[in-house]
């Protein structure tokens, strides 16, 4: 008989984690509120016949936010056999007023009474069978981090099909229903958590220090870039050896089989030389993740977000944004997923627009590469992208705020702070390996397409096979047309131009490009100023397409995708223009006219999009349009100034 | 008092919630109702938001929430 059982608990409550365990597969936990987004289906690693379905958490049945309305959705149109209520037995008491609302739907419902392992160590022995007889529920113990009862919590759910208790819960008062719990968990377990708390109470002093905890949180994310770009360096060197050894190989070998030149340059020049370039960031890209996995896994996640709320809101949005945020300077996919649970719309979807001007992996590894190239590979360089990141994120955070798009009033801001965990190591290592697999993946399809189509246009144009001509290529025209774009930014070249439009496709091919199209890279820019203005235009420019793709999924609007495109392209295009005209500048050998000039239609630039994007106030309430522009709520709402 | 006077380890008890009816169902479904017993944790850099034990678990509330919450000092 097929069996249909669902995981409901509260956020970060170890759902994911018990259904990796029972599925065998790998989905993403994280010791913060809101892993999970939308529901995730598996298997019975050992009865393939009961399917599994993980939801996002949740506190209650009502839906506020896009990813707790996946379970009501769930519950609503698929009924399951059997809910497995997952309970953190660390924290019953509230835990518990999911369970009493659970129980008045009138399905089979089993509880697991999570982290077992931390109760222990705690020398808490929680009574099940009042429990049990609270709810009318079978309660198992579980350790999901430990892997404990498992098997035997998914035999009890299999044979349970008996309704709860009714009691009709979801008719009383809050005040009413969590009294009637806390005597119920006060009755399962006396005492307290003493040890664990303890740990997290001495972690949070220094953590969230009034003084400390931001110079804490920009140098750990300053080490986690500092970090990935030294110690992953040293190993990209040895990769980028072993394919250059791998490609003269290759060369040698094809030409003593007299294979012809083009089809040798093809394998040796793109395809080996792209794929090579692109693997060799892999050692960064790994330590990052592991470093990010490490913070998510703690529960440092939820305190960035606390501790920076209050200088978020200055700028629009709220310390629901920095998860995104953080999860960005990895990977904007997994940043974009993570806006679903921000209940307020315009704070999501403003996060969405400002979560890709961080420096993902891939833009890391350009900024890597560009610091050895031309900076005597000081990391400090591409350190400084990643505030160059949020510094414009800020600044057109705070211009956003004020278009009508975006004007929102905020809400109700409720944010956990988790008990903190050592990180598993099983999951990161789990992490490890699937970023290995996507990244193989990525080097095999886009990577490796980009690669030959690339070579193609270099080396075939109007006139067929150039023969290493690249003036006749299609490539050559294409670029030559785009680059009159960019010679405001300082890079004003053809090759710079195809690079830039290869970021699209994935932003490792930036560099990709560079190296197989320009012999030499340094030639392409002017200063120093005009290269970080290269750099600042590949952080800041719309994201990958796999990051459009999912922006668009999270956006549900054609229109506001455009908008998002145009505005990301938009600050790109301003940032580095501003790096550039400094340079000129600063350099000895400016051009005075190009200087009045370049002032000039900044200025006016500036000015044009001020009065656009001010135009119609903030629009949040009637003060605006009565009041001539001017807002005398000053503390709730946007001053018009 | 406003729950936003207390100070860092100060406990109280919730009295009233004068706050919209969204808010407050969410507050109510994490526990946070009338009678619950709270204690100040601490604060952001900023001053806000705030950080409080209830029930066993943290959970940081915005000044913009915590003055319009009364509360009775204990």
């Amino acid at each position: 008989m097929n069996q249909n059982i669902a995981l409901i608990g509260n956020p970060n409550s170890g759902k994911t984690s018990l259904f990796n365990l029972l599925t065998g597969t790998y989905q993403k936990v994280g010791n913060w509120s809101g892993v999970t987004v939308e529901k995730k289906e598996g298997f019975y690693r050992r009865d393939r016949r009961i399917k599994i379905t993980d939801l996002p958490g949740l506190y209650s049945l009502d839906a506020y936010s896009k990813d707790e309305k996946a379970v009501t959705d769930y519950l609503k149109n698929s009924s399951p056999d059997v809910i497995i209520n997952v309970v953190d037995g660390t924290n019953l008491e509230r835990s518990l007023n999911l369970t009493a609302l659970l129980s008045d739907l009138k399905i089979p419902v089993v509880i697991a009474l999570n982290m077992a392992d931390e109760l222990k160590k705690n020398g808490i022995k929680p009574d099940l069978r009042r429990l049990t007889n609270a709810f009318g529920m079978p309660v198992v113990s579980i350790s999901a981090l430990k892997g404990e009862n498992i098997d035997n919590l998914m035999r009890v759910a299999s044979e349970h099909k008996t309704k709860p208790l009714y009691k009709n819960w979801s008719a009383m008062s809050p005040a009413e229903r969590f009294k009637k719990l806390s005597v119920i968990a006060g009755e399962v377990s006396e005492k307290k958590l003493t040890r664990s708390e303890g740990i997290t109470q001495k972690l949070d002093s220094v953590i969230t220090h009034r003084i400390w905890g931001i110079p804490l949180f920009i140098a750990v994310m300053a080490a986690v870039y500092f970090i990935s770009l030294k110690l992953g360096g040293f190993f990209s060197g040895v990769i980028e050896t072993l394919f250059d050894n791998f490609s003269e190989l290759v060369k040698s070998g094809f030409t003593e089989r007299g294979i012809p030149e083009w089809f040798t340059m093809l394998i040796t020049g793109a395809v080996i030389k792209g794929i090579g370039t692109v693997i060799s960031f892999l050692p960064q890209i790994l330590v990052l993740f592991l470093m990010l996995t490490l913070l998510e896994e703690s529960g440092y996640m939820a305190r960035v977000a606390f501790i920076l709320d209050r200088f978020f809101r200055t700028f629009g949005l709220g310390g629901k944004s920095c998860i995104p945020m953080v999860l960005s300077c990895g990977c904007t996919v997994t940043g974009l997923m993570s806006t679903r649970t921000i209940e307020n719309r315009s704070e999501r979807e403003m996060t969405i627009f400002l979560s890709p001007f961080m420096p993902c992996g891939a833009k890391m590894a350009v900024f890597g590469w560009f610091s050895y190239k031309f900076f005597g590979g000081s990391a400090l360089i591409a350190v400084s992208m990643y505030f160059l990141g949020i510094i414009v994120a800020a600044v057109f955070g705070k211009l956003l705020k004020k278009t009508k798009d975006f004007s929102e009033g905020e809400e109700c801001f409720l944010l956990e702070m988790p008990t903190f965990r050592l990180p598993s190591l099983k999951n990161v290592f789990y992490v490890l390996l699937l970023k290995i697999k996507e990244f193989s993946v990525k080097a095999g399809t886009v990577i490796f397409a980009v690669s030959v189509l690339l070579w193609l246009l270099m080396n075939f144009g109007l006139n067929g096979y150039t023969s290493g001509r690249a003036e006749q290529s299609f490539l050559f025209y294409i670029g030559s047309v785009l680059k009159y774009l960019f010679v405001p930014l300082g890079f004003g070249n053809w090759e710079a131009a195809v690079a830039v439009l290869s970021g699209f496709m994935a932003k490792e091919a930036v560099i990709e490009t560079l190296e197989v199209i320009s012999a030499d890279a340094g030639s392409l820019f002017n200063n120093a100023f005009s290269v970080y203005a290269f750099m600042s235009f590949v952080l800041l420019s719309p994201p990958c397409v796999a990051s459009i793709v999912q922006a668009k999924k999270e956006l549900k609007s054609g229109k506001k995708l455009f908008k998002m495109i145009v505005f990301q392209t938009f600050a790109a295009y301003i940032t580095a223009f501003i790096i550039n005209t400094l340079g000129l500048i600063l350099n000895s050998d400016f051009n005075l006219i190009f200087i009045v000039f370049s002032v000039i239609i900044i200025t006016i630039a500036i000015i044009f999009c001020l009065k656009k994007i001010f135009k119609g106030g903030c629009g949040s309430c009637a003060d605006c349009s009565a009041g001539g522009g001017k807002c005398r709520k000053s503390r709730k709402h946007n001053t018009i100034t | 008092m406003m729950m936003n006077e207390l100070k860092k380890y100060e406990s109280a008890v919730v009295k009233k919630i004068v706050l919209g009816a969204k808010i407050k169902k969410r507050l109510y479904d994490i526990g946070f109702t009338e009678g619950v017993k709270i204690t100040v944790a601490g604060f952001a850099p900023a001053g806000d938001p705030m950080r409080i034990k209830i029930r066993d678990f943290y959970l940081a509330l915005r000044l913009s929430e915590t003055e319009k919450i009364e509360v009775e000092k204990q």
